[in-house]
């Protein structure tokens, strides 16, 4: 999943991208208004986390033009300011989700999911397929009960994969859901984690997990 | 109607009372002192008439007594019927009395210089007035040929029952009259400055339902009598104040919030985040140091704030002593000089090196560090900044850089804590508003209050003497 953090605050900045990171998303960040209305508007991200009090353009602001332009991303609202008129507004204007400053992190990492779980309209946090369990809590993937070890990219790709089961997911869409701006641009590193993935989740002569629509893009689920 | 509502409507009713009673009296006084005196005169002309009549009934005869002819003479005849007279020789000598008179007599003066008119108590026990003067007799051919010029006293009696009683009839009419006019005016007075002061209750009531949430309602003006139109509008002022006012506390207060917990946020993800997996030893090290910073910004925001708090609580004193100003500069600056270059700004300390301000060091220390810092964070990329001697008396020294001005509107405001020109925060710098509004506090004890002036392109910032005392 890719995440865009728009806060001003650099310590913050450093520290919750960095954590999101090692817990597996990918990040892009903004420090200002300006920049992250144009980061937002030109990308398709799983989610936002949006600090109101930003400078050039303020939050609330950022968050008007984003559900006037009708984008539907999810959004997780972070601030220090006092007030319920802060927090009504921000959740009337369209946040999905407000957490105020400071937090603990682990709280901020479960409404962050929360917020992304809702748009793939996941009531749970356990996907399970046949007799694969990936538990997107713990970040944790069974198969009949042992678990499978995963790089932090393939589990993220798994975990977006798995969130749009059912559906052709295009190559450009992994890309953009799975991998940050930090990222290197390479044309088949999708196909290549892709191979990786496949190559653990599904046993020889066991049932196809990630279905391969040709010039489409791929499928995940225990149906072709 | 409310306490204060209802004295003014006593005093202005008892002022009516009052000044409408005073003019009754007085007019009663009048009328019946004018009137007693009218009637009176007539009565006594009356006497007067009387006496002279009876004076015309004496014949002055020579070498005789004289002789009394009583002619007509009505009203005198009766017992007790409250008319009498009596005439006596110039030396004591009776020569006649009233029929009415019966045996009593008149009272008779030892001497009578003029004539003199008396209430007294007639013979039947009525109160009455008596006439008595020396009179000549009648004077015509019976006479004698040579008239002595002696002449004859005269008394004349009549009851003021009548009189009396017309003046007391008077004097009922004016008493009731007159009360009932009091108790009219007392009534009609009581009702018409009840409905005058009425709109004093009203606004009353209106000002009774304003409170610290409902600020922005103003009292409206239109319909209220000219003499509550001042008093409304000033309260609409201060009604515009407080809500001014209201809105700064609120706004600190929010700002305050958002200042100390952006820190304190960063804080906690840095540690939580840092301590959420093993990592190596750098990893931790430049953690730790990140998170000593940010504790280090707060520190300095506290310390700021619980000064701020402590001078406008007047808990801060003052000692003084001899400053070398250019020193102080330099002092001043050197914390800021690597962000300085980083934007690169020309700084430059005009004051010469032998100029002495007496003053308290730490604190101008702090209001020209302030304003330093503000120059170097605010003016524009490759600007300049020079800091100079007083240009005019009562000027400690100028912070003067190449802009960006500042609006007229925020002018005003820059001294207000936590406020920034970029409503949404300029920006990140360890700056959060503080500076300049700590400045001013500090200013106002060690010298008088800093402000800032713009002369396109450059804004000025001015330490200023303290007042003499």
């Amino acid at each position: 999943m890719r995440l865009l953090l728009i806060e001003d605050y650099l310590p913050l900045v450093r520290s919750l991208s960095q954590g999101l990171r090692e817990a597996g998303y990918a990040v892009d960040t903004a420090t200002d208004g300006e920049v992250g209305l144009e980061h937002a508007e030109a990308t398709n991200y799983d989610a936002i986390i949006l600090d109101l009090m930003l400078p050039k353009i303020d939050g609330l602001t950022v968050l008007k033009r984003l559900r006037g332009d009708h984008n539907a991303t999810p959004i997780l609202v972070l601030t220090a300011r006092d007030g319920i008129d802060d927090r009504v507004k921000g959740l009337d204007l369209g946040a999905d989700d407000y957490l105020v400053k400071p937090f603990a992190f682990e709280e901020f990492l479960a409404r962050v999911r929360a917020i992304i779980r809702r748009r793939y309209q996941s009531s749970t946090s356990t996907i399970r397929i046949g007799d694969l369990e990936i538990d997107t809590t713990a970040r944790v993937v069974r198969r009949g009960g042992t678990p499978i070890i995963l790089s932090a990219r393939e589990y993220a790709l798994l975990e977006y994969l798995a969130a749009r089961r059912g559906q052709v997911v295009s190559r450009g869409e992994i890309w953009d859901h799975v991998y940050d701006f930090a990222s290197e641009p390479s044309s088949n590193v999708v196909d290549v984690y892709i191979g990786y993935l496949r190559r653990k989740l599904e046993p020889v002569g066991g049932p196809k997990l990630i279905h391969t629509r040709r010039g489409q893009g791929y499928v995940f689920g225990d149906r072709e | 109607m409310t306490r204060p509502a209802a004295s003014l409507h006593l005093r202005l009713t008892a002022a009516v009372v009052g000044v409408v009673g005073l003019s009754l009296c007085a007019f009663s006084l009048a009328l019946h002192t004018t009137f007693s005196a009218a009637i009176f005169r007539q009565f006594d002309e009356r006497l007067a008439q009387d006496a002279r009549a009876v004076a015309n009934m004496v014949e002055e005869r020579v070498g005789e007594p004289w002789e009394f002819e009583p002619g007509a003479l009505e009203g005198f005849e009766q017992k007790d019927g409250g008319a009498y007279f009596e005439v006596w020789m110039d030396d004591g000598v009776l020569l006649a009395r009233s029929p009415s008179l019966g045996t009593a007599d008149l009272a008779r003066p030892r001497s009578l210089t003029d004539t003199m008119i008396v209430g007294t108590r007639l013979p039947n026990g009525r109160t009455g007035r008596v006439f008595l003067a020396s009179l000549p007799p009648r004077q015509d051919e019976e006479g004698p040929p040579a008239p002595s010029g002696r002449r004859v006293t005269v008394a004349v009696a009549l009851s003021t029952a009548e009189v009396d009683a017309t003046i007391a009839t008077l004097r009922f009419l004016l008493w009731g009259s007159g009360l009932a006019a009091l108790v009219l005016a007392a009534l009609v007075g009581a009702f018409a400055i009840r409905g005058g002061l009425a709109p004093v209750g009203r606004l009353a009531g209106r000002i009774g339902v304003l409170d610290a949430r409902r600020l922005s309602e103003r009292l409206p003006v239109g319909d209220l009598p000219r003499e509550l139109g001042p008093v409304v509008v000033k309260l609409n002022e201060l009604l515009a104040r407080l809500e001014e006012s209201f809105g700064r506390e609120r706004q600190f207060s929010a700002d305050v919030s958002h200042e100390l917990r952006t820190p304190l946020a960063g804080l906690r993800s840095l540690l939580e985040v840092a301590s959420s997996r093993e990592r190596p030893a750098p990893e931790y090290k430049s953690a730790l140091g990140d998170a000593l910073h940010v504790v280090e910004r707060m520190s300095s925001l506290v310390e700021n704030l619980l000064m701020l708090a402590r001078l406008e609580a007047h808990q801060v004193r003052v000692t003084n002593e001899e400053i070398a100003l250019h020193e102080l500069v330099e002092e001043s600056y050197a914390p800021l000089a690597a962000k300085a270059s980083a934007r690169m700004l020309l700084v430059e300390n005009r004051i010469p090196s032998d100029t002495l301000f007496i003053s308290d060091r730490e604190k101008l220390r702090v209001v020209v560090t302030n304003l330093l810092a503000n120059a170097v964070e605010y003016t524009a990329e490759n600007g300049r900044v020079t800091v100079e001697s007083a240009a005019s008396p009562g000027e400690v020294l100028r912070v003067c850089d190449s802009g960006p001005a500042i609006p007229d509107e925020a002018l005003e405001r820059i001294f207000d804590r936590f406020f920034r020109l970029d409503s949404a925060r300029s920006g990140t710098g360890d700056h959060c508003g503080v500076g300049l509004s700590l400045s001013h506090s500090r200013s106002v004890r060690c010298a008088r209050p800093v402000h800032r002036c713009r002369e396109s392109p450059r804004r000025l910032s001015n330490v200023q003497r303290p007042e003499d005392r």
